[in-house]
């Protein structure tokens, strides 16, 4: 899991992570976390598309480079 | 078969993710621009490629400029970069049947995807390419064979290239920091975690740290969050095990990094190993899966940290207690990973680990009341 602090007052915290339910099981999940006097409270999730690689946080954008794995006839 | 996908996530609106052609190898972010590797089987070929994405639009949204061929692949983010108004990458080609490493410069601007240099590093024919790194004008390129080949590319002309210097030294670095002048490499040597410093003005070696003994291993030959170097303190933080007849050695050092030297500053040890250090004003800063430990390190000469938090631990067995319960840590009868742990309080004589017995509040399970190692109580509230 990957850990970003995206605004500079330490108020948040983006997790890169995995779902854990049966919707969607092992897909890959962006958390944004809130924490407020010491407590950490979850503010969304964001589900992402395919295995995550890589990801680069510019500004308050995270980039998030993943791979999708295909289904086609032949492949 | 795969593509790259790209997303874009503005906390408040996310964009439109860009799809690429082919299997995702490395993102760098350079100028204003993201870099993004593939490689793509095709016509029973693998075809590596390079995509230049700009980020100059409002919502943030990823615009693809053009995409480069590239003679290799892209192994890493660290081959690649924009140096001088030039997309630059380092490549690793096998076409030939052989490694083969490639200094490859291509335009930003423009529509051209025309290389504007492609540079063999020739000795490094026959080579695994291993760490490299961008600093201004300079690119370093480490390979290995039989002894570590450290590369100095000039790139003050990205349309001509040149090989400034070359080093050969034993082992190989799996990662460089660049310091002006000199350059920081953690790496392997005789089976051993080594950190380097190398004068780059004149390639060559000022003085290098082995770690322990043959057997030792890093994280940072895979992950560089393993390794820290804060120039402020002059310090670098090299987290390591080191496996031994006498037992396994999980550790941070902390080595002073001087103009010509390295020297060891601190050994943090760790009971699991450690997996990130920060120097953090007069302490240096461990966590592992287990613990976080603080050491002062102007005042303390023991080694021993001021502050140990116990972050996780195992529990093989609950024993219920009225509105308490006993955690046991005794491996569970697994030994496996050893020889068996033992309850009695001479644990060590039988030479078992110790078992552990943590006290929490039923209703609070994460909430250590107190803890026996081997019959020994430490009450932590």
């Amino acid at each position: 899991m990957n850990s970003f602090t995206p605004y500079s007052d330490g108020s948040s915290l983006v997790l890169l992570g995995r779902f854990n339910s049966q919707a969607r099981p092992s897909a890959a999940s962006l958390f944004l976390m809130r924490v407020s006097t010491g407590v950490p409270t979850l503010v969304t999730e964001v589900p992402l598309t395919g295995a995550v690689t890589d990801s680069r946080l510019i500004g308050n954008r995270l980039y998030v480079l993943s791979n999708d794995y295909l289904q086609r006839d032949g492949t | 078969m795969s593509e790259a996908v790209l997303q874009v996530i503005d906390l408040a609106n996310p964009a439109a993710p860009l799809t690429l052609p082919g299997n995702s190898t490395a993102l760098q972010a350079a100028a204003g621009y993201l870099l993004v590797g593939t490689d793509q089987w095709q016509d029973g070929a693998e075809q590596a490629r390079l995509h230049l994405i700009e980020l100059a639009q409002a919502d943030g949204a990823p615009l693809l400029r053009k995409s480069f061929f590239l003679t290799g692949a892209v192994v890493d983010k660290f081959k690649i970069g924009i140096v001088k108004g030039a997309v630059v990458a380092t490549t690793l080609d096998w076409s030939q049947g052989h490694q083969e490493t490639w200094v490859e410069t291509f335009p930003v601007t423009g529509t051209d995807t025309a290389p504007l240099a492609r540079m063999e590093l020739v000795g490094a024919r026959g080579e695994q390419l291993h760490a490299t790194r961008y600093d201004g004008e300079r690119l370093y390129v480490v390979t290995f064979r039989n002894t570590d080949l450290l590369f100095v590319v000039d790139l003050v002309d990205p349309a001509a290239p040149f090989l400034a210097g070359t080093l050969g030294i034993p082992g190989w670095s799996s990662y460089i920091e660049p310091l002006g002048e000199r350059l920081l490499a953690v790496g392997m040597e005789s089976g051993r975690v080594t950190v380097s410093l190398f004068d780059v003005a004149a390639p060559s070696l000022l003085s290098r740290l082995p770690l322990r003994t043959a057997g030792s291993w890093s994280e940072a030959n895979t992950d560089e969050k393993a390794v820290e170097h804060f120039p402020d303190a002059g310090i670098i933080l090299v987290l390591f095990q080191n496996y031994t007849t006498e037992g396994e050695l999980k550790a941070v050092a902390a080595i002073r990094v001087g103009w010509d030297t390295l020297t060891a500053e601190a050994l943090i040890q760790h009971a699991f190993n450690p997996r990130r250090g920060a120097v953090m004003s007069d302490y240096f800063v461990s966590i592992s899966g287990q613990e976080l430990l603080v050491l002062d390190c102007i005042r303390n000469t023991t080694g021993q940290p001021e502050v140990q938090v116990t972050l996780a631990w195992t529990t093989d067995r609950v024993i219920p207690l009225g509105d308490y319960l006993i955690q046991v840590e005794d491996g569970g009868g697994n030994d496996w990973a050893g020889p068996p742990m033992r309850m009695d309080v001479n644990s060590a004589e039988g030479g078992g680990k110790h078992s552990v017995l943590r006290v929490s509040s039923a209703a609070d399970p994460d909430e250590l009341l107190a803890n026996w190692t081997s019959g020994r109580a430490a009450w932590s509230a």
